[in-house]
């Protein structure tokens, strides 16, 4: 018993550091944050009186309050959905041997190790409308016949946003799926194939329910690197035209940055915070549920 | 027979699925190069040319002039260096801890590590502003060191605790019989043991570093502190953007991370899954 305590002494003061870093970085401002969604707040940010939910009722009457709500539906849900069904799909693929496959890999991997903000702006570079080279190879294989302004107005410019956060985030969902795939014992696809059954069904009755685990983690991983993904709108449009394009997180911004609104941003931080959290406590399930 | 033709047609399916997503992917990077090789004549002409018509390198040398390129450079090593060194300091104890001693409340400690995992630092940006503004620490290359290891404790200590707790325990009980003390044995044998974890996970901290934007863009803005990413942010700032420049300096900040990336990518899957996922 005694033993035990001195073990556990040494454990404390190994964990200390870090414990304190992460409280004083990321909990603390989370709680002052917290306090701050519910007073009235100067333009430094300086606490001037509690004002209740008056921070939230301002945001909530917002212009484009609407707007960014839908936006944030559509880029959350948009996105997870292509990436993971390309991705899947692309993992079963991979898990082919064939000629190339090495150097695919490492292609894939590139929007990976990239900067998320230099990626965007390579795309912004191809979206350019009249010196951009997405035009030009659209119209050599056929597929416009002028000019597409991609940027110019939100109908266009948000979906290529979303494509170019789904282009992101299929090394690592894809890379994810195949340590998924690989960890399924051969013994299997052995059984049935003597069992004669065809290749769709294997994928069906054998592969997709063996990946189930690994599917809820990385969509619910992929839905909080998606809250990470300011770089891609703020480089491409910055959520213009008058924040058409913004999702919480750019709005979130520049009612702070820009605008200097900072009980409108710290009410918007709380109500991120929830649906944040609410994914983490999922996400936290899925891994203990792996038996800890 | 039969089965040779099912093959065909298994690995036609699979080129038919990896080539265009490969050739979606490999795009913008092709595009990257090309046009850092084309004079600025050549950047704004319509419709553009596929290949420049007689490739350069002297954007590569314009750069350094045109932007302060090697500051930017010089930046981005500190930051991502101290970041590295900052996080690996403090992660390597927590994860022995967790991995090592069962004490009260490690689960909750892992907890805890999770949910900052999933925290997205917009949520706590403006706190953190105003904490830094009232300890002098924008415009500081500590504030942002601090704030990224922060960040990285999650990946790092969940990365580490899988690797320490794979490594069998009785090498470190033989030596401790023989009379090291716990701090000896875990320097001169765990660590060592760890070192493929350990190196995954310092590679993996100095390329999220190297990469950021958010944090630095709003912590940072002396123009003599900016990372590479702020510096090429900047461009796009500009009255006319010289795309050419632009691809040249993205080009030399992309490349030795793509490199040491590939080195570690195998390790990665279960540190940022938690484990769930070897």
């Amino acid at each position: 018993m005694i033993r035990l305590r001195k073990e556990e002494k040494i454990a404390y003061i190994c964990i200390l550091p870090s414990f304190i870093l992460i409280s004083a970085v990321i909990f603390f401002p989370v709680v002052k944050t917290f306090i701050n969604a519910f007073y009235s707040l100067d333009l430094y940010g300086n606490i001037q009186h509690f004002s209740g939910f008056d921070n939230f009722k301002r945001l909530f009457r917002e212009d484009v309050f609407l707007r960014i709500t839908i936006n944030t539906l559509y880029w959350t849900v948009g996105m997870v959905f292509i990436t993971v069904a390309v991705s899947l799909v692309l993992a079963l693929a991979l898990n082919h041997e064939f000629i190339g496959r090495k150097f695919s890999r490492i292609i894939l991997i590139l929007p990976w190790a990239a900067s998320v903000m230099i990626s965007a702006l390579l795309w912004k570079w191809l979206f350019n409308s009249d010196y951009g080279m997405l035009n030009r190879l659209l119209r050599e294989l056929h597929i416009i016949s002028e000019n597409i302004n991609w940027l110019a107005t939100p109908k266009t410019s948000f979906p290529a946003m979303i494509f170019v956060g789904v282009v992101i985030s299929i090394p690592f969902t894809t890379i994810t799926f195949l340590a998924g795939l690989q960890s399924i014992p051969n013994e299997l696809y052995e059984a049935a194939r003597v069992d004669g059954a065809n290749k769709l069904k294997v994928i069906y009755k054998i592969t997709l329910p063996l990946l189930k685990n690994v599917f809820f983690i990385v969509t619910t991983l992929n839905v909080i690197y998606i809250f990470n993904s300011f770089p891609i709108i703020w480089v491409i449009t910055r959520g213009n035209p008058a924040s058409q394009t913004d999702i919480v997180i750019t709005y979130l911004y520049k009612k702070a940055f820009l605008y200097q609104d900072f009980g409108i941003a710290s009410a918007l931080s709380i109500l991120i915070f929830f649906l944040l959290l609410t994914f983490s406590i999922l996400y936290a399930k899925l891994i203990y549920k792996r038996g800890e | 027979m039969d089965i040779r033709w099912g093959k065909r047609l298994d690995l036609l399916l699979v080129y038919l699925v990896v080539v265009p997503v490969l050739l979606i992917i490999l795009f913008p990077f092709l595009i990257m190069i090309f046009t850092s090789l084309k004079v600025s004549n050549e950047i704004f002409v319509s419709p553009p040319t596929w290949f420049p018509k007689k490739p350069i390198l002297k954007n590569y040398i314009d750069i350094w002039h045109y932007v302060k390129l090697a500051n930017y450079f010089k930046n981005s090593g500190i930051y991502a260096i101290g970041t590295t060194v900052l996080t690996i300091l403090i992660a390597l104890p927590a994860s022995y801890a967790t991995a090592r001693i069962r004490f009260r409340g490690r689960m909750f400690f892992l907890f805890l590590i999770l949910v900052t995992q999933m925290f997205s630092p917009i949520v706590v940006i403006i706190s953190l502003y105003k904490m830094m503004a009232f300890y002098h620490s924008l415009n500081t290359y500590r504030g942002i060191i601090v704030t990224y290891s922060a960040f990285n404790q999650a990946f790092s200590i969940w990365l580490l605790t899988g690797y320490f707790s794979s490594i069998p325990k009785d090498i470190e009980e033989a030596a401790m019989i023989d009379g090291c003390s716990r701090f000896t044995t875990v320097v001169r044998i765990l660590i060592p043991l760890a070192k493929p974890g350990i190196v995954a996970t310092v590679v993996f901290v100095f390329i999220w570093a190297w990469n950021e934007f958010l944090l630095v863009l709003t912590f940072i803005s002396t123009n003599r502190l900016w990372s590479l990413t702020l510096g090429i942010y900047g461009f796009i700032g500009k009255y006319k953007v010289l795309w050419n420049y632009l691809m040249a300096v993205s080009f030399l900040t992309t490349i030795p991370v793509i490199i040491l990336f590939l080195l570690i990518e195998r390790h990665l899957v279960s540190g940022l899954t938690a484990g769930a996922i070897k």
